[in-house]
């Protein structure tokens, strides 16, 4: 069973501030989705190897070049900005102090 | 409509039965008359629609030749971008978030010709199988408007089944094309995984999204797909494959007896087995095939999925676009910024991806998971040196109402068990509509081999033509 302390656990590494009506809800429906997965278990795996990847093998990778954008692209995304200042796209201090 | 199948279309352009603009007109009309109800688009696209229609009708009076997709009204869903437009993934978060690039299958199309007409309704970032999750209110199916349209590409798989387009694209994680198709009584495909590129498409799960088409016949869906399969190098995972197609006199399908039990609805049961009655004798021979180990799939696809989304959605912290929370810190703002921005099923899949992928779980639940996940392909490795395509119902139950599982998310998910086999083994797969039950539309799914996207497409044609 998964508890209300764990669930607000999981959001605040998922960086969620998670409300009451979440931390009420969500333990016992995650906590019924992982009964039902917990069939995985008794599945017969012998020495399978995990399928990690449907990537085929590189061959080739692209040259490490800078590729210059034209000047409406950049305006787009710059456009998408929350907030800026000039050219630059402005957040909170990242390291405080 | 009174025409809808591409090739038709193109012969009465090209025979001036019909003019491009006439055609994109009546697809605009429908939606004004019926969208209203239905809910399938979130943007119409009208002048840059209509702009296309005259440029087109232009080249046809001045006897250029005509390309089959050229003039030919497309929806997308709103998880694929459409560069210098709005494209939200159903998400609050990206309500007014503009694309600053077209996605890869935008870009074939557009060459094509084919004309965009708007962007369609969708579980919020392609999460959910009703359209239910859509920050901006569910699609309906108008075959019921009480009923789901299924999901998460409803409002592709509705604006094709009410004839607002002939086509549409949508996006298949764990059956977000076939389910939806299945319940709107019209044909989806899910191309193999690395058929067609997912550059531009908003990630839900990368090692099971898979972009394809919605239309009311297959070979409508294997146009579409001719035009934006291929190798994208943006896309890693993408592959160029010659495909041979081999016209067999009787494809033999396998029925998974064992699997198909689960959950099963009799009354779509009967309607898929009259369709295998019907198609047994001249084209077809029906054998009993063994993947019992499928039962595991559904159980293996919910760890895999929410962990992919869990990494997938944290680009969404309101840093570089989309709407962002006011607060003093940084981690105030991230953590205002997704509560708001982000409904609950999102932040349920984050909840459980985070989990599973966390220290002391990791082995238990991911590892176990991706270690299934070889089980599954090798159950279908199998099952093929027996048969040409397996067959089974897309869906355990036809379109169900508004609101019946959405405070319910383990009976929400599965709904898809029948689906996710595939995207887990990275096969091809569509849904075919068959008939009905009370009503509604019941779908028949065929799974191929992999990258024998064409031969499944090939073998559909036939089961359609022969079981209509």
């Amino acid at each position: 069973m998964i508890t209300s302390e764990e669930v607000k656990k999981l959001f605040s590494l998922a960086r969620i501030e998670a409300t009451p009506e979440e931390l009420a809800r969500l333990p016992k429906e995650i906590s019924d989705i992982f009964a039902y997965i917990d069939k995985l278990k008794t599945a017969q795996l012998g020495e399978l190897a995990p399928t990690l990847s449907f990537a085929p093998i590189l061959k080739e990778l692209r040259a490490d070049t800078a590729i210059s954008q034209n000047a409406s692209d950049v305006e787009l995304i710059k456009g998408q900005f929350p907030e800026s200042s000039d050219d630059y796209l402005k957040t909170k201090k990242v390291f405080e102090g | 409509m009174s025409i809808s199948k591409i090739r038709d279309l193109h012969d009465a352009f090209i025979s001036k039965k019909k003019s491009v603009s006439e055609h994109i007109s009546e697809s605009l009309a429908h939606i004004r008359a019926r969208d209203g109800e239905l809910h399938a688009f979130l943007d119409v696209h009208i002048e840059s629609a209509e702009r296309e229609a005259e440029r087109i009708d232009a080249k046809i009076a001045s006897g250029d030749k005509l390309g089959t997709l050229e003039g030919i009204g497309t929806a997308l869903k709103d998880n694929i971008l459409v560069k210098g437009t709005v494209t939200t993934a159903a998400s609050q978060i990206l309500k007014s978030y503009i694309a600053s690039y077209d996605a890869f299958v935008v870009e074939r199309l557009r060459d094509a010709g084919a004309i965009i007409i708007g962007k369609t309704n969708l579980d919020e970032f392609a999460m959910g199988g009703s359209t239910e999750n859509s920050a901006f209110g569910p699609t309906k199916n108008p075959y019921d408007i009480t009923r789901v349209s299924g999901g998460s590409s409803g409002g592709s798989a509705v604006a094709v089944a009410s004839d607002m387009v002939p086509i549409a694209l949508g996006s298949d994680t764990g059956g977000s094309i076939r389910q939806p198709a299945s319940f709107c009584g019209v044909v989806g495909f899910k191309p193999s995984y690395g058929r067609v590129s997912r550059s531009g498409l908003i990630a839900m799960a990368s090692s099971l999204d898979q972009i394809g088409p919605f239309a009311t016949s297959v070979e409508d869906a294997e146009i579409v797909f001719r035009a934006i399969e291929g190798k994208d190098p943006l896309d890693m995972t993408s592959q160029e494959i010659n495909e041979g197609v081999s016209n067999k006199k009787e494809y033999v399908l396998g029925i998974p007896e064992d699997f198909m039990k689960d959950g099963l609805d009799p009354k779509i049961e009967k309607v898929i087995r009259d369709s295998f009655k019907k198609a047994d004798g001249a084209n077809f021979k029906f054998v009993p095939v063994s993947l019992k180990d499928l039962s595991y799939a559904l159980a293996c696809y919910y760890i895999i999925m929410p962990a992919e989304v869990s990494s997938n959605m944290a680009r969404f912290d309101g840093m570089r676009y989309g709407d962002r929370a006011k607060a003093d810190t940084l981690f105030e703002v991230y953590g205002k910024t997704k509560a708001k921005g982000f409904g609950v099923e999102v932040k349920r899949r984050i909840a459980i991806g985070t989990y599973v992928l966390s220290h002391g779980y990791y082995d238990a639940y991911y590892l176990q998971a991706q270690r299934v996940r070889t089980l599954v392909s090798k159950a279908f490795d199998e099952a093929f040196l027996e048969v040409d395509a397996i067959v089974m119902p897309t869906t355990p139950s036809v379109a169900f109402k508004l609101g019946e599982k959405s405070q319910n998310p383990l009976a929400m998910y599965l709904e898809d068990i029948y689906t996710v086999p595939a995207n887990l083994a990275g096969l091809p797969a569509i849904s075919l509509p068959i008939g009905k039950s009370e009503g509604m539309p019941v779908g028949l799914q065929l799974i191929g081999k992999r990258f024998a996207d064409y031969e499944l497409l090939a073998i559909a044609k036939r089961f359609e033509e022969t079981v209509a």
